[in-house]
């Protein structure tokens, strides 16, 4: 289990900025997630922690230990591919024997230690098959099981679930989760499914245009986020445009939106009155409103619902600002189009981000 | 950020890779570029001085003129005919779905398995004045008298021969092209509300179009520039004899070269014209995925009708075969249909024979070295070009891939000339320049077969195996060698098996009978009087097993990706 940095990575492809310039501490046992729509240079980060590709400038390091320039393979990482990468000329128990036949593990420990991986990840009764004849789930695992065997430093797990079917996906979270808790390893996730991110990381860094945007834990990235571009990549939101109006003293900021005043029981750092901000509020934050709330109250028209189920989402408008609600257990109170009802949001669940970040 | 640095994120660049590099370039430097250029600037130069005086000569010269017309009209002719058989065959044979159609496939690549100008051995006893077909024709009374089938000149027959030899390339260019498109490009034409006339007008055709150019090409180069069938059948004037009868007077007199460079600028031409047709537009359709089935069951009488043609055409096709075989077997074979009397003696003459054992034991020795060769330059270059990011990767592929534009005529004219006086030179042995020749000219093919192994190879399964901690060399052993195994056999046995049946460059390079390989003895044992034809046929037949087996051989490893290897 080691710790692992990269300082100021940059990589260049001819002249296209793939990373630029990222900075990251992911700590021994941690689970990191790397999020980011596609092309933002998630994958390519995980290609130079495994080795695949030498930064252009900057450091990658394990612990204290520089290794921008060694070999893939004397890097000692588990890594689980795209595409799971298991040979088909070799059986399954091949497959997850390999490393440690490279790493002249005796033989008797070998095949208790391919034994041992197999059953972890429950596929002890496919070691005779080819990898063609195992589902995608399957597979799956035993690329897991081909990385773990060896006791990597690292394991390295590139958007290993995006092949998956919908329910099959669910399921490996939660079996990637409980692996990496019993193995307690250190473990860099690469994904662009931000539920996946959300649902498995103890961390996790967002990225976009080859840059990290923010790291941090999965609560604070989805109540706190740093930008409009971080508050639409988790999660759904609203984002309300506005002037600050007033500052209260270490507390409450006060916007003028077009639907009204909205408090933000969050300050940013430097806020001032006058200040371009955009207020983001998850749909769900909204509730109808009751008669004892008194501050963040709209009022807005219906315009559609679309039922799912355990919530019901609502289309709202007031003049040219559109909201997206969602109410859950909506079996009780139903809006319907055409109304016009009045919405609260707790002032927790305003939060302020700068006006016209990152909204690429 | 430096230059240096710039041409380092562009190119994996190390110093052993680079020196790989450079003797590859060195390799098509000497035995591709040097005789090539030599052969333009004899052609070009006289004394040192730019001359156009041989090309004048050409232009001016009747018989010049009409050897270049014969040649070019051969092309055509052959090219037309095989378009004919083929097209029609492929577009059944991949549309409808019927019993025995395997073996239908299967039967229509046999004539592949021997070269025409052994074919024409046996043909020139069926098709003579006095041959098997005039005599039965005449004994069922449908002539009175014998017909002169090849017209004087022979035209007719070597393009029939060239043209029944080489119509399973067009075939399998054109099949495999079919097949690569995509049905539901034509569902969509048809939802759409295409005829089904007009939906093979403007989808099927120009997407088959480019592999309909690539088969194209290969049967007008091979007919173009073919030498041994003209002069078994004794037509001599085409641009290849001619080549041919100005070896032994290379070095007094330049108008070899200037029809080496002819020969060369034509077939770089039409190689150059087809590569624009097929350029960039064969993978487009390749994306996979769920791909339905186009086949569709045949009715009775359209089944009916393509087993009618086929077999049709795989008879005739095979005509030279029997004719050979027949031939192989004959003692007296006077003025009558079928052989009046037959012997086994002239294969036993093949194993006794002070010629024919050693070319076949040369043969063996050439094909295996230069197959070897193909082998190591193949793999390397498909690793290369398939794995490393390298300066000037496509014109390396392109260099590499140039020898099918480039007739082995050519290059052997060009050898003669260029190591005269060296060590290798072909007139004291000239097994390495054979060896050479014939793997620069298969090499296409091992490449395009290595090629295809590692592009279907996915990348990640080098990067699992680095991953886990193998280097890279117990990688290529481990994971690569193993995945591209089927696919380089398949290279291998086809380059070994056109080696064996190289017939222009053999005919050139091999100067004295002791290094003459199979092919030349072959030519050789036919001008003995008596039996020259019978034991010719003998050894014709030996080298049609040899290819046939190689051939099945290389089918099963490759399936039906047999195809994409006759492509240019």
């Amino acid at each position: 289990m080691v710790s692992v940095h990269l300082r100021n990575a940059t990589k260049l492809f001819g002249s296209a900025v793939a990373v630029d310039s990222v900075t990251l501490d992911v700590e021994a046992g941690e689970l990191f997630f790397l999020l980011g729509p596609s092309g933002c240079g998630k994958t390519t980060c995980l290609r130079m922690i495994a080795g695949f590709y030498e930064p252009t400038s900057g450091d990658v390091l394990f612990g204290d230990r520089v290794v921008s320039r060694v070999s893939p393979h004397k890097r000692n990482t588990g890594m689980v591919f795209q595409n799971y990468a298991l040979w088909p000329h070799l059986t399954v128990y091949q497959n997850v024997e390999y490393g440690l036949d490279v790493r002249r593990v005796p033989s008797t420990e070998r095949r208790e230690r391919v034994e041992r991986a197999l059953s972890v990840v429950h596929m002890a009764d496919h070691a005779k098959k080819s990898p063609n004849q195992l589902s995608g789930g399957q597979q799956q695992r035993i690329a897991l099981a081909r990385a773990l065997v060896i006791e990597p430093d690292v394991l390295l797990l590139d958007e290993p679930l995006s092949n998956l079917d919908a329910k099959l996906r669910i399921e490996m979270r939660q079996e990637i989760r409980r692996l990496h808790q019993e193995v307690g390893i250190t473990a860099i996730y690469v994904t662009h499914d931000q539920s996946e991110a959300l649902s498995m990381a103890d961390r996790l860094a967002i990225m976009h245009q080859g840059r990290i945007v923010q790291i941090g834990t999965p609560r604070e990235m989805y109540t706190g986020p740093a930008s409009e571009f971080v508050a639409q990549f988790i999660g759904e939101t609203n984002l309300l445009p506005g002037r600050v109006v007033e500052v209260g003293d270490g507390g409450p900021v006060t916007v003028e939106t077009p639907l009204g005043r909205l408090t933000s029981a969050h300050s940013p750092r430097g806020i001032a009155v006058g200040d371009p901000v955009k207020c983001s509020v998850r749909p769900e934050a909204f509730v109808p409103a009751g008669t004892n709330d008194g501050v963040n109250r709209l009022t807005v028209t219906v315009e559609s619902s679309m039922y799912l189920g355990a919530v019901e989402e609502f289309r709202l408008r007031s003049g040219d600002t559109a909201l997206t609600v969602s109410l859950h257990n909506p079996g009780h109170r139903v809006f319907t189009a055409g109304d016009t009802v009045v919405l609260a949001v707790d002032p927790v669940d305003v939060v302020l981000v700068p006006s016209g970040s990152g909204a690429a | 950020m430096s230059r240096a640095s710039g041409w380092r994120s562009r190119y994996d660049a190390s110093p052993g890779t680079l020196a790989v590099l450079a003797a590859i370039w060195a390799f098509f430097a000497l035995f591709l570029a040097y005789p090539l250029a030599r052969s333009v600037y004899q052609a070009f130069f006289i004394d040192g001085r730019f001359s156009l005086t041989f090309f004048r000569l050409i232009a001016t010269s009747p018989v010049q003129q009409q050897c270049v017309l014969n040649s070019l009209n051969l092309g055509i002719a052959a090219t037309v005919l095989t378009t004919l058989v083929a097209l029609p065959l492929a577009y059944a044979m991949t549309n409808f779905r019927f019993r025995g159609k395997v073996i239908l496939q299967a039967l229509l690549l046999v004539p592949m398995v021997m070269p025409p100008f052994v074919g024409a051995i046996g043909m020139r006893q069926f098709f003579a004045r006095f041959g098997s077909v005039n005599l039965l024709l005449m004994k069922l009374g449908v002539i009175q008298e014998p017909v002169d089938w090849f017209g004087g000149a022979g035209f007719l027959g070597v393009v029939i021969l060239e043209a029944l030899h080489l119509y399973p390339i067009m075939y399998l260019n054109v099949a495999a092209a079919l097949a690569n498109v995509d049905p539901s490009l034509e569902e969509a034409a048809q939802n759409l509300g295409a005829s089904r006339w007009r939906l093979f007008r403007t989808v099927t055709l120009p997407l088959v179009l480019p592999g309909y150019f690539a088969g194209a090409v290969i049967v007008f180069i091979w007919a173009f520039t073919d030498l041994g069938t003209p002069l078994i059948l004794h037509y001599r004037n085409v641009v290849a004899v001619q080549i041919f009868e100005k070896i032994g007077d290379q070095n007094v007199n330049p108008m070899g070269y200037a029809l080496v460079v002819l020969v060369a600028a034509f077939t770089l031409l039409f190689f150059y014209l087809a590569k624009r047709h097929v350029g960039g537009q064969r993978y487009e359709m390749l994306s996979r995925g769920h791909v339905a089935d186009r086949e569709r069951p045949a009715s009775r009488p359209v089944a009916i009708g393509i087993y009618v043609c086929a077999l049709a055409v795989i008879g005739v096709a095979l005509l030279p075969h029997i004719s050979v075989l027949l031939s192989s077997v004959t003692d007296r074979w006077f003025m009558t249909v079928l052989p009046s009397e037959t012997t086994w003696a002239h294969y036993g003459q093949v194993f006794s024979h002070e010629l024919t054992l050693p070319s076949i034991k040369n043969s063996l020795l050439y094909s295996s070295l230069s197959t070897m060769l193909d082998m190591v330059l193949a793999l390397t270059l498909a690793y290369l070009l398939t794995r490393k990011r390298i300066p000037g990767g496509w014109l390396l592929d392109a260099t590499a891939m140039l020898p099918l534009a480039l007739p082995g005529l050519v290059l052997a004219f060009g050898y003669v000339g260029c190591f005269a006086g060296w060590g290798i030179d072909p007139r004291r042995d000239p097994t390495v320049l054979l060896v050479i020749a014939y793997a620069v000219r298969r090499l296409p093919y091992a490449l395009r077969a290595a090629y295809a192994g590692f592009q279907q190879t996915s990348i990640t399964l080098e990067e699992a195996s680095l991953n886990l901690g193998a280097g890279p060399i117990r990688t290529l052993r481990r994971v690569t060698l193993p995945l591209v195994a089927a696919n380089l056999v398949a290279g291998a046995i086809l380059a070994f098996s056109f080696a064996m049946l190289e017939v222009s460059d053999s005919l050139i390079l091999a100067m004295r009978e002791r290094h003459y390989p199979i092919t030349k003895a072959i030519l050789s044992v036919l001008q003995r009087p008596v039996d020259g034809p019978y034991v010719a046929s003998a050894m014709g037949v030996l080298g049609m097993v040899l290819l046939t087996v190689s051939l099945v051989a290389a089918g099963t490893f490759l399936g039906k990706r047999m195809g994409e290897l006759f492509r240019a």
